[in-house]
């Protein structure tokens, strides 16, 4: 099952660009850009990574197609 | 940012091992052609020598193997894996057609040693087939 995300918004309201938030989660910026664009589903413990970088949880970022 | 991803060093210990792999493999077929083929070395040396550069080769795809497991970006390492899988099904398939071809058909007899060399041009084609579907070539040399 295909899961949206609010990545995008949540990093456009910080002022972060997509290089920021993959400095914050110690990952490629190619990988936020595929979660991004919905072209790959993070594991959960990146999930997480995520929420706690954004200070959310991930049923705030993460919703259900 | 390839830069940076270049520092990495999973990355570096990549890059590393196949700089020594390939300086193994032109050393040992060096020493072949000039051991074996003109000093007419022969008994179990010869065969020693001779099963070198294809040991140097196979340890390339240790060293693929170790970056896919040393790389921590979840979503690179799934690229790597992609174009494994690619490369190895485009090898596979075509040493499995060219075999049927030699059997049936009146066609050149290919070398063997030329099949893993066409699994490194499907490491490439896995690049592209990762831009084309999900829109990075990820970061494989």
């Amino acid at each position: 099952m295909p899961v949206k995300n609010r990545l995008r918004v949540l990093r456009a309201e910080r002022e972060w660009s997509q290089n920021d938030l993959a400095e914050r989660l110690d990952v490629s910026r190619q990988s936020v850009n595929a979660i991004e664009t919905g072209k790959y589903d993070p594991s959960l413990p990146l999930a997480f990574r995520i929420a706690d970088v954004f200070g959310l949880t991930i049923e705030e970022i993460f919703l259900r197609n | 940012m390839i830069g940076d991803l270049k520092k990495k060093p999973e990355v570096r210990r990549y890059l590393l091992r196949i700089v020594v792999a390939m300086v193994i493999y032109l050393g040992s077929l060096y020493g072949a052609e000039v051991l074996i083929e003109d000093g007419g070395l022969s008994g179990w040396p010869a065969y020693l020598l001779t099963a070198l550069p294809g040991v140097a080769f196979a340890s390339v795809f240790w060293i693929f193997a170790r970056l896919i497991i040393e790389e921590r970006d979840e979503f690179l390492r799934l690229l790597y894996v992609r174009q494994v899988m690619v490369a190895t099904g485009l090898t596979l398939t075509a040493a499995a057609v060219w075999g049927f071809f030699e059997t049936y058909l009146p066609v050149p007899h290919i070398a063997a040693f030329w099949w893993p060399t066409l699994w490194f041009f499907g490491i490439g084609v896995g690049a592209i087939y990762n831009k084309i579907t999900m829109g990075t070539a990820g970061e494989c040399r």
